[in-house]
């Protein structure tokens, strides 16, 4: 382990939130620009998640506080692990374990809405997980690490050595955030058919430990995204920047799918986008060998 | 400022307006009128809500769904009564089934004229009700250390 | 050293004694004495031969090939007598084969005696262990199920003193299986498996029990003839019976024996093509379930699989065992998420995991053999509590539907939460079966054959289906439609005897999953150094994560719950779009009538059809045995 790996970790620990709430308040700002709308200011999500954690809201069982706080804990240890230099093959299935948690949470409430929200969400995290499992195989193909330290000092331009697996990952970080055309199971959006489907039962401090957990969750996956550009200071900071566009922009000109159509979609690109990149490695590796 | 001020979350309920109102609360979210640069969002979900929009009359029907969507609300609420329906019934007021205006079932603490009411003057109403709720917060904390401070001998006492 | 012997021979005794004993009370009396004693016994010889590892024992037994050729004859006989009372060719015809080959095999083997009887290594402790722990708590398990079973199920003929027999024999059979040396040994106590299993398959003795008991006895007979076979030449081309010499008779003359037996390790693990004789025994009571899922019968398969493994490195049987694992792994996951039966969900999940115990094998590189052990070890303490929990399960609620397990942490809180923590150390991130998933994930990632990107991908989806299916059951047992609802309601046929078996097994489970390092160290790496030359060990990091995270895991939602249980004391109702509901989520439908709401989870049939993926894999999976015979013998 380099040194710098913890101190990056703690860093993410304490500023995680405020770059996610960032990452959030851009993109709603750049949506309502997009619509044409003046949209609110920058730090509206610091705004609302400081009401949520003031509101108080009884739960709907006992068990539902328990699962939302484990979903945050396990959220934010997943994000720790990996920039701490842990081996993110291994970190990948904790970060399933978190998502597990917070299905469970929707689950144990019984309500139509946060049980269709659940199940969904599970297809979701069966859609993604193959394509985020194979982001992995690629990234040790190229630096021969499974650690975020190794990877991002590999000194290759990961983002031509992989760019199908670069375009499945995109693929999936919109079902991970949940956007627009693969927000099915609850929606930043007003106005879903499930109402709030996943998070429909939860108010108060408990939306306002998701919304939390989903900044951090969101600032470990762009950094996942910073990967590819790694080799180069500039590229560093635009790969992920333009990502970041992209992803806004699909979500503001796509339509909601069916959960047919994402799982079907995300196998297609993990197989065809994922395992085409693959493939080349191996073949090269048998010439060489 | 209160927090509340600023993330004024709504639900909107149709109670039986003729969807005048309804279209109107709409045009709200459009780029025209943009009711999100106040931080409002529409979550149609009461346990996110702070602001509930009630449009036209209550009737036997709907009123057990407008006293449930208010009861799952977090404390501190606020109700918006939007257009004259809501207010008194309208001109339906005289039909078998109204009962009359929303305040029959739950507390109003907004109403916004118009028939329908007309976008500005919704907003208006979002922007009053989340100064109401920003006060209403204050006085929950206030009642809240005042019962703290009259418990504690009385809990000693209990001992 | 006579301690292996006794270990197998314990079970079978007590057998005897409980098949003529008519007592109940009694029977049962003796049943748990015997499961004690035997697995009292296995400690003992765990202790005894652990300094001494890997111990070798020859023994000189009198009349050895008379007494297998009898017993195998014995077997054969009536085989081919059930066969002929219910008139089924093919059955007669496979016990007519299996007479053959038990009367021609000695004029090769005779003269050949085995250098060593029973080797004991690491690997042989672990099985030990199992089948005498895990064992033997189902066969206490079963005592208390049984008794149920038959007042619910007066229909069926109460034949208790032949299950408790053909149970205790089950046992016996397997210490024998895996402490023998000698082929011919291993391969008669394989076959009393065959027999326990079909006897018990076919408890219930109605239709579809024969018909599924027959298909178990028709493809295990032909797994025990290709091992005779095997055997046979084995003993003509390289003149020795002995499973260690197979490594030092070279890989030409080893080609041929090793196929055969490598078939019949697929047909007892259960791996397509041979997996409907698996889906099929679900229809006996569910103690035998439990047995021939966790630590018998299948684990007989994957564990010759194991041994196996230094052959077949790099060999072409190597490669298509291991694609067969890796096809049945990801077909036994994808039929799972379509079914809502919990034993036939099960019993899939046990295809699919044994497929990747097979794959392990196939591949056999230290890393996998690693993994593999440990596969067996969570796998067998894990699916053995969740049939039992599920069969108590099924008393209460009166149904094998998952659907209708919805809310069991409220009307059986005690089944539910020993559900919970056997589907949890069978799926959840950081417990047993996740790291060896793990393991073998990055084991296939290493490698540079072709081979590696197959595994991959398959691994990658069917541990992504593997998710879907477990957490959809998972979220079914702890829905709380109604929070204030009485506890217990449906657990007051829950035994005492039922309730202590599995409270013992999750303990074991959850003791397992924390101590993984330990073992990995004091077991798992002393039998690949011995077995391979070269330990494999996981990166200290990588141990300390995974203990912080089971602990966290365990820790966290208990310490939560047991605040929140405290805290809350006002509840708010579920959204239900603005509809009051009463409780149990009652609300006032159109023209007011109530109604109570139904939820139903998704089985995405559309794209994981269980009939078109298994014919599929059976398809391919034949494909795969037929090439692989073929390379052998060209």
């Amino acid at each position: 382990m380099k040194g710098y790996e913890l101190y990056l970790a703690i860093a993410y620990l304490v500023l995680g939130p405020f770059v996610g709430g960032l990452i959030d308040g851009v993109s709603r700002k750049v949506t309502a620009r997009l619509q044409g709308r003046v949209g609110p200011p920058i730090i509206q999500p610091f705004y609302d998640l400081r009401k949520l954690f003031s509101r108080k809201l009884d739960p709907v069982n006992s068990l539902q506080m328990p699962l939302v706080v484990s979903h945050f804990i396990f959220a934010v240890a997943t994000g720790f692990l990996i920039f701490e230099g842990s081996d993110i093959l291994l970190i990948i299935f904790v970060l399933t374990l978190a998502a597990i948690f917070l299905v469970l949470a929707a689950y144990s409430t019984g309500s139509p809405f946060s049980a269709i929200g659940a199940d969904r969400e599970l297809i979701m995290m069966t859609a993604y997980e193959p394509m985020v499992i194979l982001t992995l195989v690629g990234f040790f193909k190229v630096a021969g690490s499974f650690h975020f330290g190794d990877i991002a000092a590999v000194g290759k331009p990961t983002i031509l050595l992989l760019p199908g697996i670069f375009l499945g990952l995109v693929f999936v970080l919109i079902m991970k955030l949940r956007k627009s055309p693969f927000d099915i199971s609850t929606s930043h959006h007003a106005h879903q058919e499930l109402v709030k489907g996943l998070t429909a039962d939860l108010g108060g401090p408990a939306l306002g430990l998701v919304e939390l957990a989903d900044w951090y969750e969101s600032v470990y996956l762009y950094g996942l995204v910073f990967l590819f550009f790694s080799w180069n200071p500039i590229a560093a900071v635009l790969g992920p920047l333009a990502t970041y566009f992209i992803i806004i922009l699909i979500d503001n000109v796509t339509a909601r799918v069916k959960w047919e159509l994402a799982l079907t979609s995300a196998w297609i690109v993990a197989i065809v986008a994922g395992v085409g990149n693959l493939i080349p490695f191996y073949l090269i590796a048998r010439v060489v060998h | 400022m209160s927090a509340i001020e600023k993330s004024p979350w709504l639900i909107h309920y149709d109670a039986s307006s003729c969807n005048g109102c309804d279209i109107e609360v709409l045009a709200c979210l459009t780029p025209m009128y943009d009711a999100e640069r106040f931080g409002c969002i529409v979550t149609g979900d009461p346990k996110q809500a702070d602001i509930f929009l009630i449009t036209g009359s209550v009737n036997n029907l709907n009123i057990p769904v407008v006293k449930n969507i208010y009861e799952q609300m977090p404390e501190p609420k606020a109700v918006v009564a939007i257009g004259a329906c809501a207010y008194s019934g309208g001109v339906f007021a005289e039909c078998y089934n109204v009962q009359g205006g929303v305040a029959k079932v739950i507390p109003v603490d907004v109403y916004v004229p118009g028939c329908a009411a007309k976008p500005e003057s919704i907003l208006d109403g979002v922007v009053r009700a989340a100064q109401i709720l920003a006060e209403k917060k204050k006085a929950m904390r206030k009642a809240r250390r005042a019962a703290r401070h009259a418990e504690s001998p009385a809990q000693e006492a209990a001992k | 050293m006579t301690l292996p012997i006794i270990l197998t021979a314990t079970p079978c005794v007590f057998g005897l004694i409980a098949l003529v004993i008519r007592d109940y009370r009694l029977r049962r009396a003796v049943v748990t004495i015997a499961a004690l004693i035997q697995a009292a016994l296995a400690v003992l010889l765990t202790i005894q031969v652990w300094p001494s590892l890997p111990l070798r024992i020859t023994m000189q037994i009198p009349h050895l090939d008379q007494f297998l050729l009898g017993g195998e004859l014995v077997l054969a006989a009536y085989f081919a007598i059930r066969a002929v009372r219910t008139k089924r060719l093919l059955t007669l015809l496979l016990a007519i084969a299996q007479v053959v080959v038990a009367l021609v095999g000695p004029t090769w083997t005779s003269g050949i005696e085995a250098q060593t009887t029973i080797v004991i290594d690491q690997l042989t402790i672990l099985m030990v262990l199992v089948i005498g722990i895990v064992g033997g708590l189902i066969v206490i398990y079963a005592t208390g199920y049984m008794h149920t079973f038959q007042e619910e199920h007066p229909e069926v003929r109460d034949r208790r003193r032949t299950f408790s027999f053909v149970f205790l024999v089950f046992l016996g059979g397997m210490y024998g299986l895996v402490l023998a040396n000698d082929l011919r040994i291993m391969l008669f106590f394989w076959e009393i498996t065959t027999w326990a299993s079909f006897v018990l398959i076919g408890y219930n003795e109605d239709k579809v029990s024969q018909k599924n008991a027959f298909l178990a006895l028709n493809l295990n007979i032909l797994g025990g003839l290709a091992f005779a076979i095997g055997i046979i030449v084995l003993a003509a081309t390289a003149g020795t019976v002995d499973m260690d010499k197979l490594g030092t008779v070279g890989a030409a003359v080893a080609a041929i024996p090793v196929a055969c037996m490598a078939l019949a390790g697929l047909v007892k693990a259960a791996q397509l093509p041979f997996t409907p004789w698996l889906l099929g025994a679900m229809v006996a009571p569910t103690p035998v379930s439990a047995l021939l899922h966790s630590s018998t019968m299948v684990k007989a398969g994957v564990f010759l699989l194991i041994r196996l493994a230094p052959v077949l490195v790099g060999t072409p049987t190597g490669l298509v065992v291991a694609l067969i694992g890796i096809l049945t792994f990801i077909v036994g996951a994808f039929i799972a998420v379509s079914r809502r039966n919990a034993k036939r969900i099960l019993a899939l999940s046990t295809v699919s995991n044994l497929g990747l115990i097979v794959v392990c094998a196939g591949i056999g590189t230290p890393q996998l053999i690693w993994a593999a052990f440990f596969l067996i070890l969570f796998h067998a303490v894990a699916k053995a509590l969740l049939f039992m929990a599920v069969g108590s399960s099924s008393f209460g609620t009166g149904s094998l539907d998952i659907e209708d397990m919805g809310g069991l942490i409220v009307k059986q809180p005690r089944i539910a939460l020993l559900l919970v923590i056997g589907i949890a150390v069978m799926f959840v991130a950081p417990f047993g079966m996740l790291i060896s998933k793990w393991t073998a994930m990055e084991a296939f990632i290493n490698m540079t054959s072709w081979i590696s990107p197959v595994m991959v991908v398959l691994l990658a989806f069917g541990s992504a289906t593997t998710v879907l299916f477990w957490t959809k059951w998972l979220g079914l047992l702890i829905r709380l439609s109604d929070p204030a609802a009485p506890r217990g309601l449906l657990e007051d046929k829950y035994s005492g005897a039922e309730f202590l078996s599995q409270s013992s097994l999750a303990i074991l489970a959850i003791l397992a999953c924390v101590t993984f390092p330990f073992i990995s160290h004091y077991v798992v790496s002393p039998f690949l150094l011995s077995a391979y030359g070269q330990a494999f060990t996981l990166d200290q990091g990588n141990v300390v994560v995974t203990v912080l995270m089971v602990v966290m895991t365990v820790v966290i939602p208990w310490l939560l719950l047991t605040i929140s249980r405290r805290g809350t004391k006002r509840l708010s109702g579920a959204y239900m779009s603005g509809r009051p509901t009463e409780a149990g989520l009652v609300f006032k439908g159109t023209a007011g009538v109530k109604k109570a709401v139904e939820l139903r989870s998704y089985y995405l049939v559309k794209y994981f059809d269980e009939p078109w993926l298994l014919r599929w894999g059976i398809f391919l999976s034949i494909i795969l045995t037929i090439t692989m015979f073929g390379t052998v013998l060209i």
